[in-house]
């Protein structure tokens, strides 16, 4: 179809959600206290281990590996390979295109063809095993064939469907600096772009959003760090009971402080 | 990866009849809780968990963040020993998500019970008060997670949305009572405790020859140790090694009967009991004018003390020592100092083990001085498989509140797993630094015919302490 504004249309519109959906859930997150320590062996005792132990989680997925190799492998071949995928299409919101993001077209093509086999591999476990099927609900069967589809579009685009790139490219520019342009558009590429705008719209109202809440974790961003003190901003006072204190006399004047107002518990 | 039992197929409600006794109403006033469930409290409920989420980012964001991969399933004891779908992580987890997102979620309200959105019903609150109780909150779940999704800490807000509305198990309620009252878990009044200390002064001057003293609420004391209650009354052979230890260091020391309990119950059941518990401990240290406080064998204690104490008791700058320490940091800092003249042969009939309590191994990640106060007591040391032991240990069955008769069920299974790990040893004597442990594990082993005695690492020091009279 030929078309001038349906495509930035559709581009703002999601874009828009995504960001101002994630920046409505971090600022729930963050305006909610943590009020005690509830480190998580192992603990770093400094930031810089802390900003280790977190790149580590988000790279290797190192508690996966512990718990589950077959879930491992799964979830972080998909992880991997989305991100190949989706660093290669950054040639399209460049020109001219920088010499990184030109290496990574081999690499993203490439893992753009295996892509769609992890993400059946985990939609097969959420279908076949008994515990997958006990846990998984809506949003992970939604979540799963989206990105099936996603995967799927993109790889027919890419290898059976001819799409003049130059046209697309152009249009994302347009769309980028605030100029659009007329596109004629086919209907795969439709179909791939209603798809990834569907999914920015649904991310920031999902559990997808676990990419920015493990940053916040606080069984793996607290330092173990117990000779400082830790600050809780809603902690209040709670009585003092001096029941069963020794020896009597002492019962007798802490009893008379407490009645004065002079003794707190956290004295 | 090694499996220590295999993984259980599904059996949906096998633990749902497996309750905790309701909470008694005089103990429920004593420790500032509705006496009875409240004729609102479905009201009640939603106003504290809305309280809740706004006062804790650990709970919200475990609740919006788990994508249920399921990698925490087959990790928690309770699930491994009952099958009951409801005690994986994810799905005991689920019980708090579903009321929240039903009431405090878009996608809830939007999409409602097909994305597991329910409604706050009597049955699902009958599963709150099961599942949630049968959740030790030893945390081996979050090791496992991706994100460390940590669900204790969603148990311990259930527990706690639950209390407001006067809904509360009398195991944990009573215990926390008969702290505010006697000053311990165990119900014990002060001219009780002073008396078992003459007695095991006596009984050590005739049977041992040795005049040690057990002291109490000395005032100007070096050292409080502040033992878990049970160390005094049921593992005696702990508090023994505690004086032996003290007396052959040469150290001055004190108990208070203010405050002779670490194990902090209020850690159960919601944040204004955790502080007033904690807050004994600090107040005990003033009132004898100690220069230091350790804390004794004993894992919630050790937990709430070390990570909590200066959060919720105040600054400890009136110490010498201005943090919380262990006693067996100092038990080891001396047998590295050579203070002790030790006989390793006393515990030759032992091959010993050593079992992580769980807040001891993942909320502090406390391993070496207990293994090595072991090795230098002990000719026969071995360790546990490696995916038991350490930040992967598994709880002895009866943490968090669980400790309790009529879910006897529920503490065997949960504990099947420490047991199979010890009959791979061919260990006949655990030793392990809790007083809950030390409670259920001997049952856990005689269910599950394991030929292993359990006791306190200052026990085998006590053995092995050579003094001169």
């Amino acid at each position: 179809m030929e078309t001038k504004f349906f495509f930035p249309f559709l581009a703002y519109l999601s874009c828009g959600v995504f960001l101002g959906g994630l920046i409505y859930r971090f600022w729930v997150w963050l305006k909610t206290p943590v009020p005690l320590r509830i480190v998580l062996t192992p603990a770093p005792q400094t930031r810089a281990g802390v900003v280790k132990r977190l790149a580590g989680d988000i790279f290797l997925f190192p508690q996966l590996l512990q718990a589950d190799r077959l879930l491992w492998v799964l979830g972080w071949s998909f992880h991997l390979l989305l991100l190949l995928v989706m660093l290669r299409h950054l040639r399209y919101f460049f020109y001219p295109v920088p010499v990184w993001i030109e290496a990574m077209q081999t690499p993203g093509l490439y893992a753009g063809y295996f892509l769609p086999v992890p993400l059946a591999g985990l939609l097969a476990r959420r279908l076949i095993t008994e515990r997958g099927l006990y846990l998984s609900i809506w949003g992970d069967y939604f979540a799963l064939l989206l990105l099936l589809a996603i995967s799927l579009t993109g790889l027919l685009l890419s290898q059976y469907f001819y799409v003049y790139i130059v046209d697309v490219k152009a249009m994302i520019l347009g769309i980028i600096f605030f100029q659009p342009i007329n596109f004629q558009a086919p209907w795969l590429f439709t179909l791939h772009f209603l798809l990834v705008s569907a999914l920015l719209i649904y991310f920031p109202f999902s559990k997808l959003m676990h990419g920015g809440g493990i940053f916040l974790s606080p069984t793996h961003n607290q330092r173990a760090n117990f000779k400082q003190p830790y600050r809780n901003p809603w902690d209040f006072p709670v009585a003092y009971n001096p029941l069963n204190l020794f020896p009597p006399e002492k019962y007798q004047q802490v009893l008379g402080e407490m009645k004065a107002g002079e003794k707190k518990c956290t004295e | 990866m090694h499996r220590i039992i295999p993984v259980p197929k599904l059996k949906p409600g096998a633990t749902r009849n497996q309750k905790c006794h309701p909470a008694k109403e005089k103990d429920m006033a004593k420790i500032n809780l509705p006496p009875a469930r409240l004729n609102d409290w479905k009201e009640v409920i939603l106003k504290k968990m809305a309280e809740v989420l706004d006062k804790y980012r650990s709970v919200r964001l475990y609740l919006d963040i788990c994508v249920k991969c399921g990698a925490c399933a087959d990790k928690c004891q309770f699930f491994l020993g009952t099958g009951d779908p409801k005690n994986m992580p994810v799905a005991r987890a689920d019980l708090l998500r579903r009321v929240y997102k039903k009431y405090f979620t878009l996608g809830g309200k939007v999409w409602g019970s097909l994305n597991e959105a329910e409604e706050l019903s009597e049955s699902l609150l009958a599963d709150w008060y099961t599942y949630f109780y049968q959740c030790s909150e030893c945390r081996r779940c979050a090791v496992f997670c991706p994100y460390g999704i940590d669900t204790a800490e969603i148990t311990m807000a259930a527990r706690e949305i639950m209390a407001a509305a006067g809904i509360a198990t009398k195991y944990v309620t009573e215990v926390v009572a008969k702290v505010y009252d006697t000053g311990n878990n165990l119900g014990i009044w002060p001219a009780a405790w002073k008396d078992n200390c003459a007695f095991l002064e006596e009984d050590l001057r005739e049977i041992e020859g040795v005049d040690i003293k057990f002291p109490v609420d000395q005032v100007g004391a070096e050292v409080l140790l502040v033992p878990p209650s049970a160390d005094n009354f049921v593992n005696t052979n702990t508090m023994i090694g505690y004086a032996k230890m003290f007396h052959a260091a040469g150290i001055s020391w004190t108990t208070s009967t203010y405050c002779n309990e670490g194990g902090n119950f209020g850690l159960f059941l919601n944040y204004y009991n955790l502080k007033k518990v904690n807050n004994r401990i600090l107040e005990a240290a003033r009132q004898l004018k100690v220069k230091k406080v350790y804390w004794g064998e004993c894992g919630h204690a050790w937990r709430a003390g070390l990570a909590f104490t200066t959060t919720l008791s105040g600054s400890m700058d009136f110490l010498e020592i201005p943090y919380p320490v262990h006693i067996c940091d100092l038990t080891w800092e001396l047998i590295r100092k050579k203070a002790f003249k030790i006989d390793k042969t006393a515990n030759d009939q032992f091959l010993v083990t050593y079992h992580d309590p769980c807040n001891v191994a993942r909320a502090a990640g406390y391993f070496e001085p207990p293994r090595e106060i072991i090795k230098a007591t002990c000719n026969h040391f071995v360790e546990m498989p490696a995916d038991t032991i350490r930040e992967k240990t598994y709880c002895c069955g009866a943490g968090g509140g669980l400790l309790a008769d009529e879910i006897m069920e529920i503490r065997l299974a949960g504990g099947k797993p420490r047991a199979e790990a010890c009959r791979s040893t061919g260990a006949n004597y655990l030793a392990t630094i809790c007083a809950i442990c030390k409670a259920n594990l001997p049952e856990v082993m005689k269910h599950h015919r394991v030929n292993c005695e359990v006791g306190g690492v200052h026990d085998l020091l006590g053995r092995a302490l050579v003094l001169k009279g």
